[in-house]
């Protein structure tokens, strides 16, 4: 393992309400070696925002509490830290990027102010050096004309170009991690593929690690090198984007390939995938994608399959591929 | 050819933003521009495109909630502003409509079973048992119990939600849907057993659908036909396995090319990849609305506006490039742009 | 590393926003039950004088008798019983002018809202005129013209009360034309009417009930204030502003003639503010546990 990147260790993070603790994230492990970037793909209540906010350790108060685990990057055990170090981590060393563009920007400060403030609080920059320094991060998320556009305010861009301004106040700081919690889920699909060549370029001169989180599995090959497929609270199964893809282990994973139209693909009828996902309070012992899976047998409901190696990097919790002996 | 449920003949919508100064103009948004619309019972036709396409507009102008600044939409035939009230009840009798959002589409402090009544009461249809009848009914067909009827809309999830909003624009007996972006709010898992839904809902009813959506694997999966929308204007409109297949205009190209995802670092190469970012119709381009994103264009792209040319039996498209062989050497780029990843593993 | 525990309860707060706040829930029961009951609880009748017991104490301090419980008025009035009684006339008025005017103020509110145009522009002007009125002073006018009597307080105070309504159901209106199941419900066919009465009123009904609920204290000191004025409730009905009044002259030397209706204005319009903001907390469904 390359030094540098990040390495997350059983990560768990619960949401604790009066009718019970929801196990949001449930002993999540995976890596991002630097320069390199990790898909990390689920439905709606699979974990993967959460993921993020533990990570950042922004768990929305007073519910939510890391449980468990660790968080490594470049070695430091983020968990660790007291909030004050965290928050000097936070913008600087770790930087986030959100969905809704719309919302991650104040609608009454300048796009320049906003594209500026993780230089002002972690570098300290102020007036005319802080000023190019603005305008040259703008030029790089492909900003024209960025010496007017800094004075514009949020709703004056397009969405498109407040995504990317927004990308520039995140990588303002030369991050060593990216996170992009659905950074394209709100754009138009010609804007999307824009958008998502301009992170890989930056990304190749930066070198920075990114976890590219996405309900959309189709999204995955086209910018990532890794992948992890996330359903209530766990991983089920992760590896090289290649691996996954052609030699998809599980079945979640599978179903998720199979369920979306697709546009070059002609085969005219889809599956759904039946039923809904588990509750996340009390998800029970048994592999959680049971009850909706249909090459469930006995096996699956009594535990949860332990991880198995299928080659390199590629890892899968079923039992289809781990029965013990 | 059977008998045109709705059309719309030279559809305008402009509207006026704020004043930026005391003195200046108002800006001019021009949402929808001289659209033609043809919609056979039975038909199923997509409406593609991004934001600022204006085909949420278009939706809203053949449904009666906002009026054109110039055209007419026509129900069967006769114009819908000349309708008497029993011609105005026929219409919401028959012309229905599913939105995006399940979340504001059911009234939070109804029961789902009013909700789906509304359309039959409202109209006067049925009353009594018979009403609750064909709410039962339309609840099942949607695949939810009869007995949610009694539930209110914050207990269901999302995909639930909008089979109730299905069940609703069913509950009348249309012979017109429309859809706009009916399943994009939705899981991806979700997703696809509402769009199977609405396939069995057509093949069983004859049911013509206008669906409006970005996503063109949606509407490749759906329907029969496509129009292609771009700032206001259809510059495409075909068969729409052919038309998605195999676009003509560059525009659809771009869209085709960015629906299918390609492998990291493979794909730039195409020249529409380096189009630019999307126009706004606050600041219509000159000519041709896309030529600032082409890179095609000509002259001529930049004074006049192309008019919509035949292509072909039924395809059609507004382009001053549609006889250049440019454009089927490209157009056979952009379809194999994706890589296939079907493992040996799938059926 | 670890998140705080649970947040330090304040007074007024219930256990999160299930369980109504107890002591405001107690004190407003206690009023409507004497409310109601005032005529078989209270000791005496409010409206007995007895001149040689005037000004009596209360029973605790020297002088007071456990006959008197709070002791009695410049007249020898029973300050209990007429406190008991008193809040008859104190909720009577308000729940009164809240009716009417809740109910004005919330149909012209949601009309100016859904239908907008001239209409909507034509009543807000007539909201800004009913704001920017002087209740007081309107009273005073009111009295003048008229005898003083409880309809003249009602009618007054829902001319200003009506208009707050409007303003905040119409605001609320606004946001809710936007929603999809209004335009969907357009596109069933439904009517204007149908529209207002089925889709948008149940949805304003929350707002309306909170907005209710934290007015009702201020009517009640509105309504104080004017009998304090003595352009109230007329004499000899017991209120408690008109109480306070009674009391100015003795301040100094009986000072429980004005202090205990005083007390039981302050207590009875904290407690209606307590439930309110507990309503509120409670009906709005953004603060609903999924």
């Amino acid at each position: 393992m390359v030094s540098g990147g990040l390495e997350v260790r059983d990560l768990t993070a619960y949401l604790f309400t009066k009718r019970g603790a929801v196990r949001a994230v449930d002993g999540v492990s995976f890596d991002i070696p630097r320069g390199k970037t990790l898909g990390l793909v689920g439905e709606s209540g699979s974990g993967k925002s959460m993921t993020c906010l533990a990570l950042m350790q922004l768990l929305p108060r007073p519910a939510g509490r890391i449980v468990a685990g660790e968080v490594l990057l470049d070695g430091v055990d983020l968990l660790k830290l007291s909030e004050r170090d965290m928050q000097a981590v936070r913008g600087k060393g770790i930087a986030m990027i959100l969905q809704d563009p719309t919302s991650s920007m104040n609608p009454v400060l300048k796009v320049g102010y906003q594209v500026g403030e993780p230089l002002r609080e972690h570098e300290k920059l102020r007036g005319d050096v802080l000023r190019k320094r603005v305008i040259d991060l703008l030029r790089q998320v492909r900003i024209g004309a960025p010496e007017e556009r800094m004075s514009a305010y949020p709703h004056e861009l397009s969405g498109g170009m407040r995504q990317r301004a927004v990308g520039a106040a995140a990588l303002a700081c030369n991050p060593r991690l990216l996170i992009a919690d659905e950074p394209t889920t709100s754009l138009d699909v010609t804007v999307q593929m824009h958008y998502l060549s301009l992170l890989q370029e930056i990304q190749q001169r930066e070198q920075f690690a990114m976890l590219f989180v996405t309900h959309d599995i189709h999204l995955v090959p086209s910018i990532c090198d890794f992948v992890a497929v996330m359903y209530a609270g766990r991983i089920v199964e992760q590896g090289e984007v290649e691996a996954v893809f052609t030699r998809p282990a599980h079945p979640y994973t599978r179903a998720l390939l199979k369920a979306a139209p697709r546009l070059d693909d002609e085969s005219d009828s889809l599956e759904p995938i039946p039923g809904l996902p588990p509750s996340l309070i009390e998800p029970g012992a048994g592999c959680r994608f049971g009850p909706r899976c249909s090459h469930a047998f006995d096996l699956c409901a009594g535990a949860y399959p332990p991880e198995t190696a299928l080659e390199e990097s590629h890892r899968v919790n079923c039992w289809l591929h781990g029965r013990p002996a | 050819m059977s008998d045109i449920v709705l059309s719309a003949e030279s559809l305008t919508k402009t509207f006026h933003g704020r004043k930026r100064w005391l003195f200046g103009r108002p800006p001019v948004i021009h949402a929808v521009s001289n659209v033609d619309l043809r919609l056979h019972e039975g038909e199923t036709v997509g409406v593609v495109g991004e934001s600022g396409s204006g085909k949420t507009t278009l939706a809203r102008l053949l449904l009666q909630l906002e009026w054109p600044t110039s055209g007419t939409v026509r129900f069967r035939g006769r114009a819908v502003d000349e309708l008497a009230p029993p011609g105005v009840r026929e219409f919401r009798q028959t012309v229905q409509a599913v939105f995006q959002d399940p979340y504001s589409s059911l009234s939070p402090r109804m029961r789902i079973g009013e909700i789906v009544a509304e359309p039959l009461v409202v109209s006067r249809q049925l009353a009594g048992t018979d009403v609750l009848r064909r709410v039962a009914e339309a609840l099942e067909r949607v695949g939810l119990e009869a007995g949610s009827a009694q539930r209110y809309p914050h207990e269901l999830s999302g995909g639930q939600r909008q089979r109730v909003a299905i069940a609703r624009a069913l509950a009348s007996s249309p012979k017109a849907i429309i859809l706009d972006e009916p399943v994009s709010s939705l899981d991806v898992s979700i997703r696809v057993q509402i769009l199977n839904l609405l396939r069995e809902l057509q093949a069983q009813s004859g049911l013509a659908y206008l669906f409006i959506s970005h996503d063109l694997s949606s509407v490749r999966y759906l329907c029969r036909r496509v129009m292609v929308m771009y700032l206001g204007r259809v510059i495409e409109e075909g068969p729409a396995a052919a038309v998605l297949a195999r676009p003509k205009h560059p525009y659809t190209q771009l869209l085709r090319m960015a629906a299918i995802p390609r492998w990291k670092g493979r794909g730039d190469q195409n020249p529409l990849f380096q189009a630019d970012e999307a126009g706004d119709t606050l600041n219509l381009p000159s000519g041709c609305a896309f030529h600032p994103r082409c890179p095609y264009s000509a002259p001529v792209c930049i004074r006049e506006r192309p008019v919509a040319r035949e292509l072909g039996p039924g395809r059609y498209m507004a382009c001053h490039g549609y006889e250049e062989p440019l454009h089927e050497a490209d157009a056979r780029h952009a379809g194999d742009a994706g890589v296939s990843n079907r493992s040996p593993l799938l059926e | 590393m670890e998140s705080g525990g649970p947040q330090s309860a304040t007074v007024g707060d219930s256990g999160g926003p299930g369980r109504p706040p107890v002591l405001p829930l107690a004190i407003f029961v206690v009023l409507v039950l004497d409310a109601l009951l005032a005529n078989v609880i209270a000791p005496y009748s409010p409206y007995v004088t007895d001149l040689s017991k005037g000004l009596v104490p209360p029973f605790w301090l020297p002088g007071g008798d456990s006959s008197h419980l709070l002791g009695t008025d410049q007249v020898g009035r029973d300050l209990l019983s007429r406190l008991m009684y008193g809040a008859r006339a104190s909720l009577g008025v308000a729940l009164a002018t809240i009716g009417i005017g809740g109910t004005v103020g919330t149909v012209l509110g949601m009309v100016a809202g859904y239908v907008g145009g001239t209409t909507d522009s034509a009543i807000m002007r007539l909201v800004d005129g009913s704001l920017s009125v002087p209740v007081i002073l309107l009273a005073l006018v009111l009295v003048a013209v008229r005898e003083p009597s409880a309809w003249n307080v009602i009618l007054v105070l829902s001319v200003v009360i009506w208009a707050r309504f409007a303003r905040l159901v119409r605001g609320e209106v606004l946001s809710l034309r936007e929603r999809a199941f209004v335009s969907l419900a357009r596109i069933a066919g439904s009517s204007t009417t149908r529209i207002i009465v089925r889709h948008i009123f149940p949805n304003i009904l929350n707002t309306v009930i909170v907005v209710g609920t934290l007015q009702v204290g201020w009517v009640i000191v509105l309504e104080a204030s004017l009998s304090f004025l003595g352009v109230g409730v007329p004499p000899p009905t017991p209120a408690w502003g008109s109480m306070v009044a009674d009391g100015r002259a003795h301040m100094m030397s009986a000072w429980w003639v004005s202090l205990f209706p005083g007390l039981a204005i302050l207590l009875v319009v904290l407690s209606l503010n307590f439930l309110g903001d507990w309503l509120r907390d409670r009906l709005d469904p953004r603060l609903r546990q999924v």
